[in-house]
């Protein structure tokens, strides 16, 4: 095998390893059995994608939403029944992202590992759900006709089917809840209550503002900031979306959240989604494999102060991790690329090197601090060329550390 | 302690009265060719379920990742089931659809190339945020300059190129696709190393992973 061949073998690895996480396949079949093998108007290329992302997690939720018209005495063959009994509570260990809780009496059915890593259809009751933030964690929650979007939270959920009332109880993190009336989604906070119910308003109240003796009846599991109760005057809510609606039930709509729409290489949107969401809570809030996938897409989008604030937010709260030094060598591409400030580079690759002696990504880091300090006229240049070529005598940037450390072409 | 899960006896009647379903095609490729052509129910979907992960491939090899994967995935199925009167031995059935998903990544290739002349379509292939984002990896820098290159490189020479050396196909098959000998096919096949190789020099990563190698260093 010469070295082409090697190259095109692992380049090949590369992408069979990157095609593992790629759902085409699935979006592309939807997309053909509603054709029915009619090519569609190709050069709406753009729609079609969005149309059959839709279709794909149309049939998810039509399977949950199908689920949950069985009713508790008619319930389907597959995924797992979950119900608590009457004098005690049920907790599920659900994959490796978290685990369910039902209050006494609650049931629902859980389906895993297809589609959205978990669908959760709760049928009647209170389940409390602790899901672990990762990138790409995907958990939907159907109640009634409602549909709640988990990227990673904690929360309870409230599903009283004889009333068709919906209450969402954000503990951590951020869900999208979609149904009757909010058919393109609204956002629950940390923090914040949601309540609606079939052909009624939606209401969003702060949850330290609900007093404990108002509350219709106490949840299970209700967070620890609820205050004591202030005086006899109703809470206020927060927000109010007036528009109860005679629509039909229409589950599926393309709300994602700002990650997925980064991950799909969406950038432009998933930055305005950041934006809307709250770029402090954001960088207080997310996970270092977050804050990194928000700096370079940021950078990669030329929005660098974004970027560098997402890489600052992760160096800080994150510091002496592998994502940290990840963040230091990209903020010197950052400043080496993009800003030609070469004495920041200079820090910043130094930085990494300290950080992450013997990464793979060493070398080439090495090299572009030896280019930095060039550039920037630093005589630390002759040391790190002399470092250099005692470490990499035949690495891409050799030529110019002979150069720079005064040692004769051989 | 009782099952939770609820006895099947007490839903299944209910569920099998009055249902109609397809049932799916079972059949070898010689089965399949004979169905698509009598638009047998669940054939053109069998196809595609057989197929996609190889269109797929052949995609992405020769283009890299692309936003538009799943319309370029059917768009090979809409030609091929367009034109399936046209093919007669069934067991060449992942032949014909490679040379279509070929013919696919040219027209969408050439069309980009015009496209960015203009330019309308600024960006080159890249690779996805996620194959990056944490991912310190030598790896992924060679394959955004081997990108890079081959969007430098005629398409017809970056679809000969990518299908030899990164999908691996033996000459023969290549010769196929192409429908050209393989006498052409190898005289191609020298011309785009050579182009490669001198595209190559401008990227540190593929010029270090090449000019070490024994057979560059010679020339």
């Amino acid at each position: 095998m010469n070295d082409l061949e090697r190259l095109g073998k692992e380049i090949a690895e590369l992408e069979d390893e990157i095609l593992e996480g790629d759902h085409s396949i699935d979006v592309a079949r939807a997309a053909f059995q509603r054709d029915r093998g009619r090519s569609p108007r190709r050069r709406v290329r753009r729609s079609v994608w969005f149309a059959a992302a839709a279709v794909a997690a149309a049939a998810t939720v039509a399977l949950a939403v199908f689920v949950n018209d069985q009713g508790l005495d008619d319930p389907p063959s597959s995924g797992r029944w979950l119900q608590a009994p009457e004098g005690g509570e049920l907790v599920a260990e659900v994959l490796d992202d978290g685990r369910i809780e039902l209050s006494p009496g609650t049931a629902g059915r859980l389906f895993e590992g297809e589609g959205p890593a978990v669908v959760f259809v709760l049928e009647h009751g209170t389940a409390l759900l602790d899901v672990e933030h990762r990138l790409g964690t995907d958990w939907r929650v159907a109640a009634g006709p409602y549909e709640i979007r988990v990227t990673g939270t904690r929360f309870l959920v409230r599903w009283q089917p004889e009333e068709q009332a919906l209450t969402v109880d954000m503990h951590q993190g951020e869900v999208i809840v979609l149904g009757p009336s909010i058919p393109d989604g609204q956002r629950v906070r940390g923090g914040y209550r949601l309540q609606t119910r079939v052909g009624g308003d939606v209401t969003i109240y702060a949850l330290w503002e609900l007093p404990v003796a108002r509350a219709e009846q106490p949840l299970a599991g209700e967070p620890s900031v609820r205050a004591e109760p202030r005086d006899d005057q109703p809470p206020a809510p927060v927000e109010t979306v007036l528009h109860p609606s005679s629509r039909p039930v229409a589950l599926v709509t393309d709300v994602e959240t700002w990650d997925q729409r980064a991950l799909r290489g969406e950038t432009e949107e998933a930055l305005r989604m950041v934006r809307e969401l709250g770029l402090d809570q954001l960088l207080a809030e997310a996970t270092a494999e977050e804050l990194l996938l928000l700096g370079d897409v940021a950078r990669l989008s030329d929005e660098l102060e974004l970027a560098a604030r997402a890489y600052g937010a992760l160096r800080e709260r994150f510091g002496g991790t592998g994502h940290a030094a990840t963040a230091a060598l990209n903020m010197g591409r950052m400043a080496f690329d993009q800003q030609q400030d070469y004495e920041r580079a200079s820090h910043w690759f130094g930085l990494y090197l300290d950080e992450q002696q013997g990464s793979s990504l060493g070398r080439e880091a090495l090299g572009r601090l030896l280019e930095a300090q060039i550039q920037a006229g630093d005589d630390g240049a002759r040391q790190t060329a002399q470092r250099y070529l005692a470490s990499f005598p035949e690495g891409p940037h050799a030529e110019m550390a002979r150069e720079a450390a005064g040692v004769p072409r051989e | 302690m009782a099952s939770r899960e609820p006895s099947t006896a007490r839903h299944g009647n209910k569920n099998r009265a009055g249902s109609i379903r397809t049932l799916p095609f079972r059949g070898d490729d010689v089965q399949l060719l004979v169905a698509l052509k009598a638009d047998h129910p669940g054939a053109a979907v069998c196809f595609h379920d057989r197929y996609a992960v190889h269109v797929r491939a052949v995609l992405v090899r020769t283009m890299g990742f692309d936003q538009e994967l799943p319309d370029l995935i059917n768009e090979v199925f809409y030609q091929a089931l367009r034109s399936i009167g046209s093919v007669e031995d069934g067991r060449r059935l992942k032949a014909w659809i490679t040379k279509i998903a070929v013919h696919v990544a040219r027209g969408c290739l050439r069309k980009r190339k015009r496209d960015r002349w203009l330019r309308f379509y600024a960006q080159p292939a890249e690779i996805p945020v996620q194959a990056t984002v944490g991912r310190a990896d030598d790896a992924v820098e060679t394959m955004r300059e081997l990108y890079r290159v081959l969007d430098a490189m005629p398409v017809d020479e970056r679809l000969v190129f990518t299908l030899r050396f990164i999908e691996g196909m033996e000459l023969a098959e290549l010769a196929d696709v192409f429908d050209v000998s393989l006498a052409t096919l190898k005289r191609r096949l020298v011309k785009c190393e050579r182009r490669f190789k001198v595209l190559a020099q401008r990227y540190p990563m593929l010029r270090d992973r090449l000019g070490n190698s024994p057979k560059w260093s010679r020339r």
